[in-house]
Parts: C-alpha cells; sequence; structure tokens
C-alpha cells in the first residue's frame, strides 16, 4: 500500500500547476545530442542502397563499391558510418576499437541505429576498428559449426582501397584471380586473414572502407601476397 | 473514492528517477496516451507555432513486450506491439521525444513537440495542455473501473445437507 | 523433390478476383467497415492479435476483413506484415500487479481482498440465441440513446492484490522464482523464438513465448488432455484477471523509462498440485498464461499446458503429449502447421511419377512372388529394403539362390 500511496501522491503533486524549473535537456538524456551528426534523411530507400552494395561487395570480394557523399562523424569514415545505419539496430551489439570511440560518433550511432556497446569483441555482432587495433581477428565472434552465422562482421578503416596492387585473391565470387590494393595494413594483416580463411565454415566476414568506397572479404576469400 | 487502483504506476514502474526526470515521465505518458486529435487541436491553437526540425523522422517499428513468468517472475517474450518514434529539435537547441503506441506518425510527432515544449516552458504548457489530458484519461480509467465494479459479486456458499 | 511450374497466371489473377467478389457478398448488403470489425468482432480481433503475435486491433482487424473471417489467415496476414517492420526495442517487463481490472476472478478462494468481479463475461449467459440481434438489431431498435449501457457503479474496483501471493506468503506454493533460486527476478534477455531458431530443452522463458503465440483450438485440447488424466496435475484457477497494463520502454537515446500507452491483457495463475519429494515438501505449483486482448480460454489452456511442460524440472514422469515439450513447442504454431499441411495442395507431379513407378514395380514383384509360391524358399528373398533395388537384381538373387 505504500508504494501505492506514493505514487499516488506523486499524482496529485504532478496534477498540481508547478512543475520542476525546466530541465537542460543534456541532463535528463542519455548523452548529449548538440551538434549530433545526422543519419539517413530517408532511412527507408538510403539504407537498401547501401545494402545493396554492401551485398555486391561480398559477393564479389576484391571490387570497390561506393557510397553516396554524406557526412559522417568525427573519426568514421563515410562509408563505416553508412554500413553502420544501415546494418545496426538495438539488437546488434557492437564494439569500436578504443582509438576510434570519439563521443560524436558513438552519440550518432547509439541515436540512429539505438545499438548497444559491448566491451567486449567477443560479444560484438559488428565491430568497428582501425588496422593497427590491438588483438588479432580471433578476439571476434567466430561463430559455431552449427551457427557460422553468428560471428562478428568486422568493419575495417584503412587508407585507401586503390593503391597498387599488392594481394591476389581468390575464392568464390572471384572468376579466377583478383588483384586488390589495400594501404594502410600492417604486415600482421596476412596472416590474420589466412587463419580467418582456415576456419571455414567458421570465421569473421570483413568491410575494409576507405572514404566512401568499401571492399568486401568475406572468410572464403583466399589472400596470396 | 480510491484511486489507488486506477493511479498505481501510472507514469513508470522505476523506483529510482530523479523529480526531473519523474516529471518527464508523467507528461511522455500524458502525451502518448492522449488522443490524437485533442494534441491536433492544442497544436493548431498555439499563438506562435515553433519551428524546428526532425532530428529523427517519424518511424513506424515495433517493441517486444515482454511479461513475467507468474507475473512477477523473471521475464519472458510475450509478442508485439506497433510503436511510432519521432525526435525533434526545437528553434531553442531543446530536444522533444516522442514515443507513441501505435502507427500514427503524426501523434509521436506532436508528442515529440510537446514534449520539447514542456521542457522549455512547462509552466505555460502543463497545466494548459499536459493537465486536462491526465484527467481526460484518468475520466476514462476510472469511468472502466466503475462500470467493473458493479458486476463485483459476493458468492454465497449453500449449506449442504439437513 | 520440387520443380518449378510454369503457367496459370491468367487463372490466378482470375481466382484472386473472384475472391474479391465472393469476400465482398452481396453488393445490396452494406460492406463492413474495419472499425465495425474493431469495435463489433472484438474477441476475434484479440485471437488474431495473439497468436498473430502483435498487438494493434486495427491490423488484426483489417487482416480479418481481408481474410474473410478466417483466423488463421488473418494471423498470417499479421505475422507477415510484422517482418516488415523494424523492432526498435524491447519492453520492459510489464508489471500485470498494476493492470486495471476489468474482470478478477478466483476459482480458489471465495472472499478476497478486492472482491471477484465478473467484468463483461460470456460465463453466465444461457447460451440461448438471442434473436433480437437478428431482427432488429440491438435491443432499443438502434437509437444510441436507448442502447445497452452499464450504469457505473459510485465505486471504482478495490485494489486487487495477486492471489497467488497470498499462498506464497505463508509456504504453501512454489515462489515465482522457484527455479532460479533468486530472491530478485533474473531481468536479463529471455530467448527470443523469432530470432533464435527453437533448441530443445528449452527454458520456461522460451516455453511461454511459443504458448503465448500458439493455436489456441491446440493448446485448449491439450489442456483439456491434461484434465482427463494425460498428465494430470489437478489444476486450480487460482486467480484470472483482465484488463489494461502499461507498457514501457526504456530507448537507449533517451535514458530513462516511458509509457509508450496501454493494452488489454488476459492473465491467468494456476494452482497446481504437487505431492512432493524426498527432500522437498508438498507445496502446490503454479502454471501460467498471458495473452493479447480478452482471451480468457486461451490464458487458462496456456496456463495449464505451461505447468505440464514443467514436468521434467518438477520430477514428473514425462508420459503425456502435453508434458512432452518437443511435441508441444513444435507443433503448436498455427503458421507452421497450416503451413506444412497447405504445402500438400503445392504441385507435387514428380513426387508422384515417381511413387507410380515405385508402387508399379512392387505390384510386378508381388504379382510374380505369388505366383511362384509353390517353392517357398522364394519368400525368403524378400526383404523390405529390397524395393529400391531394380527388380532384375531380385531376379538374380532368387535365380542364384535356387542354383
Amino acid at each position: 500500500m505504500t508504494a501505492t500511496n506514493e505514487t499516488h501522491l506523486f499524482a496529485m503533486q504532478a496534477l498540481s500547476t508547478t512543475f520542476s524549473p525546466a530541465l537542460s535537456p543534456a541532463t535528463s538524456t542519455a548523452f548529449s545530442l548538440a551538434g549530433l551528426c545526422a543519419g539517413f534523411d530517408d532511412p527507408v530507400h538510403q539504407s537498401q542502397q547501401v545494402f545493396r552494395r554492401a551485398l555486391t561487395a561480398l559477393s564479389e570480394p576484391g571490387t570497390v563499391q561506393n557510397v553516396p557523399e554524406s557526412p559522417a562523424p568525427e573519426g568514421a569514415h563515410s562509408a563505416s558510418y553508412q554500413l553502420c545505419l544501415t546494418l545496426l539496430d538495438a539488437e546488434t551489439p557492437l564494439w569500436i576499437a578504443p582509438a576510434l570511440r570519439t563521443d560524436a560518433l558513438v552519440s550518432a550511432l547509439r541515436f540512429h541505429c539505438g545499438c548497444r556497446l559491448v566491451d567486449e569483441p567477443g560479444q560484438a555482432e559488428f565491430a568497428l576498428i582501425s588496422p593497427d587495433f590491438d588483438g588479432d581477428l580471433t578476439h571476434f565472434a567466430q561463430g559455431s559449426h552449427e551457427y557460422p552465422d553468428r560471428s562478428t562482421t568486422v568493419i575495417v578503416q584503412v587508407e585507401s582501397l586503390d593503391a597498387a596492387s599488392t594481394w591476389t585473391l581468390r575464392g568464390p565470387g572471384i572468376d579466377g584471380i583478383r588483384k586488390v590494393g589495400i594501404a594502410g595494413l600492417d604486415p600482421r594483416w596476412p596472416g590474420m586473414l589466412a587463419d580467418n580463411c582456415r576456419q571455414f565454415p567458421c570465421g569473421v566476414d570483413l568491410m575494409f572502407t576507405a572514404g566512401t568506397a568499401l571492399m568486401g572479404l568475406p572468410r572464403t576469400t583466399r589472400v596470396e601476397i | 473514492m480510491t484511486h489507488a487502483q486506477a493511479f498505481s504506476q501510472s507514469f513508470s514502474q522505476t523506483k529510482d528517477s530523479t523529480s526531473e526526470v519523474a516529471d518527464r515521465q508523467y507528461w511522455m505518458s500524458v502525451l502518448a496516451r492522449a488522443d490524437l486529435s485533442d494534441l491536433e487541436a492544442y497544436w493548431q491553437n498555439l499563438p506562435l507555432q515553433p519551428t524546428f526540425r526532425h532530428l529523427r523522422k517519424p518511424e513506424i517499428g515495433m517493441a517486444m513486450v515482454r511479461g513475467r513468468t507468474g507475473g512477477t517472475g523473471s521475464p519472458f517474450n510475450l509478442g508485439e506491439i506497433t510503436l511510432t518514434r519521432c525526435v525533434v529539435e526545437l528553434d531553442g537547441n531543446t530536444q522533444g521525444f516522442g514515443y507513441v503506441r501505435g502507427r500514427s506518425r503524426r501523434h509521436a510527432e506532436l508528442a515529440a513537440l510537446f514534449d520539447g515544449l514542456m521542457c522549455e516552458n512547462c509552466n505555460e504548457h502543463g497545466p494548459a495542455l499536459i493537465q486536462p489530458l491526465h484527467e481526460q484519461w484518468l475520466a476514462r480509467r476510472e469511468e472502466v473501473s466503475r462500470k467493473a465494479a458493479t458486476t463485483k459479486v459476493n458468492f454465497m456458499t449453500m449449506v449442504r445437507g439437513s | 523433390m520440387y520443380v518449378a511450374v510454369k503457367g496459370g497466371e491468367k487463372a490466378i489473377d482470375q481466382a484472386h478476383s473472384w475472391l474479391d467478389e465472393t469476400r465482398r457478398g452481396d453488393t445490396s448488403i452494406p460492406e463492413l467497415s474495419v472499425a465495425q470489425i474493431r469495435q463489433q468482432m472484438g474477441l476475434a480481433v484479440d485471437r488474431v492479435m495473439a497468436e498473430g503475435s502483435l498487438y494493434d486491433p486495427e491490423l488484426a482487424a483489417l487482416a480479418l476483413k481481408q481474410a474473410s473471417g478466417d483466423a488463421i489467415e488473418a494471423i498470417f496476414l499479421l505475422r507477415a506484415y510484422r517482418t516488415t517492420l523494424p523492432r526498435f526495442l524491447a519492453s520492459l517487463p510489464m508489471e500485470t500487479n498494476t493492470m486495471a481490472i476489468q474482470r478478477r476472478i478466483s476459482a480458489a478462494y471465495k472472499d478476497l481482498p478486492g472482491g471477484q468481479v465478473l467484468g463483461p463475461t460470456y460465463d453466465y449467459t444461457h447460451r440461448l440465441l438471442d434473436f433480437t440481434l437478428l431482427a432488429n438489431g440491438e435491443r432499443g431498435n438502434s437509437s444510441p440513446s436507448t442502447l445497452p449501457s452499464t450504469q457505473p457503479s459510485d465505486e471504482t474496483v478495490e485494489d486487487c492484490p495477486r492471489v497467488l501471493d497470498f499462498l506464497n506468503s505463508e509456504g504453501l506454493i512454489e515462489s515465482p522464482l522457484a527455479n532460479s533460486g533468486d530472491l530478485q527476478p533474473d531481468d536479463s534477455a529471455p530467448a527470443d523464438l523469432t530470432r533464435q531458431p527453437l533448441d530443445y530443452p528449452a527454458g520456461r522463458d522460451l516455453r511461454l513465448q511459443a504458448l503465448a503465440r500458439g493455436d489456441e483450438g491446440f493448446l485448449l485440447a491439450l489442456a483439456y488432455s491434461t484434465q482427463r488424466g494425460y498428465g494430470r496435475n489437478h489444476p486450480f484457477a487460482g486467480e484470472i484477471r483482465q484488463g489494461e497494463v502499461a507498457v514501457e520502454i526504456a530507448p537507449e537515446e533517451l535514458g530513462f523509462a516511458v509509457i509508450v500507452g496501454d493494452i488489454q491483457v488476459s492473465e491467468c495463475d494456476m494452482i497446481n498440485q504437487f505431492i512432493g519429494t524426498a527432500t522437498e515438501a508438498p507445496r502446490f505449483t503454479r502454471g501460467y498464461g498471458l495473452a493479447f486482448g480478452n482471451s480468457e480460454r486461451k490464458a487458462l489452456a496456456m496456463a495449464l499446458v505451461d505447468r505440464a511442460l514443467r514436468a521434467r524440472e518438477l520430477g514428473e514422469d514425462v508420459v503425456s503429449p502435453a508434458q512432452d515439450e518437443e511435441f508441444v513447442l513444435a507443433h503448436c504454431d498455427n503458421l507452421d502447421s497450416s503451413g506444412f499441411v497447405s504445402h500438400l495442395k503445392l504441385p507435387h507431379y514428380v513426387d508422384f511419377q515417381s511413387e507410380l513407378v515405385l508402387l508399379r514395380r512392387l505390384r510386378k514383384e508381388f504379382e510374380q512372388r505369388t505366383s511362384g509360391r509353390q517353392d517357398p524358399k522364394a519368400n525368403t528373398t524378400s526383404k523390405p529394403g529390397n524395393q529400391d533395388e531394380p527388380s532384375m537384381d531380385n531376379e538374380q538373387h532368387r535365380e542364384v539362390k535356387q542354383a
């Protein structure tokens, strides 16, 4: 009864003409929305367009796909940001490498996607990293033999996707071989990608982004230097 | 007259809200439960309609509703409701949030606008908008409760045998 | 094996057009509006919402109209629609103790705080067809001022504390937290069968979700089977409630919880016998039912089946269908069931041809065997496993044996 009486009193109080002084929104909402980076203006169509590019990128590994120009929060490439707006929602936990975890990016993703940020890479369905991230690809969820889909999709922000070709790709979605030049990857990467490929059907799928360009490297693609 | 039934936890089940948050929970719940026509009428009659931009355009989606095992135990997923949400930013950089059950974009937008206006000037819109809407909702609910009370029975156990 | 077939486009268009015509019926009769269905076919709307697993009375009414009143077809439409919407988030668990009561009865206690509130029930109607509805419409000849209306009482319904809490305070019934062994409910995210495939054994959260969206007829039959002795557990309807409950969400971007509206629900707390074990004292156990809308029968059946499915956890023998988790959960969804049954209507021309070929061959073999009956050894070579082998092989086997 005490609880209901308290609520009852509160109801009366709320019904009276005075309210608490006007709130500062910054103190009442979870995080500051001041200067929030805009999301999609037309979420349905823009996310469909980006999804189509992402699908092509993963089904034709090594090809460079371009998303339309649009603003992105500090620290995020436009393509990474648009991929996040397209793929993330309240049910897709996200891990952001500490170096990329700016307030602007975190606020924008929490607001527009409603996604939960997790502290452990292994809990994430999606991850946003730069090539020099601390750790290796096995720290992410790898999926299981029953459910290989339960692995992390890793978005890697690199310097450029059209550098002089250094890698040769083979595998599903590639007619013979495809040459790619990804700039800004440290020497750990070929080994990590080879290990990732060996885990099939488990392992992570990767999306490399640079500006508005993106390239897919699913777990089925073999990389030769 | 006991209002306890109709009032109990009308605004939130959370217990640790600060009074600012509790007030906001109160008016946001009132706006969500209000009739669209009443909100629209108040908006149309505003002497000066504020300019605003959408931080999030009105958007229709769903929320998974959870119940509790045995009413008070651990949660389970019961099923979904349709839900429309909207976030606006008024001139003065105040943000307003609207979350409304159902599929009315305009309802969510007006709920967000009035949330923003209440944050800016609750002493004007509180008595003029929120309080009457809340009273209307309470009256409707009380009417139902009074009808239910007419169907209250006392079953009498008959004495058996001689 | 499935083989694509082509053609029939025109015939299908015509079938749909005739369907629309049939659905509309005699055009000299006024068309039924969605609002009318929502208002005047409320229990059908509630069933579609409960089993469609989406609370939206207007959409459920629309689905019923479009489906000519076929509940399962309407549920299909609603389920299909829900897949087109993003799920923003999950609500906080509803606190049904705060329900604005419209109906509340207990079959276990006669006198209880808050009393027995019948609400708008069919329970005490005489089940006699009301020919005034047929002849003149509503009693009072449809003038709005004379329509039947309930004169409200001076008092509102009193507080209705949960009946099972009385028993709980005496320690005569298991705690609602019995399984976790915790003092507080475990509020971590429950399993969700719309996101992960159903896996056995299923936790109670997953079972309750499956039952809440399960077919009322199927659950009703299973519930009845437990009462007739197939998994008997001696039920009493401890409390049945109907009314509105607030739905509250805590959006990530807002940072606190807000109510988004109220929904009508039906709830049933079943009290069941439990004789105890070597280590546990006899006490009552619980079965729980909760459904969207005024769906009391569904909530009752759900509570009985929920209790039956707890057999394993309570150390009871699993001997009846209602206690068999896989049997119940795999078959309670009417879209799954009707989908697989209805797929038999699709072309199976190639499958059937292969069955025909097989049957002809088996018959031929049978004839050859029966005509050669004089030799008893001939029968011994005929095994069921041989049916996939070419019949010549059988002949050869036989010849070899005879040689």
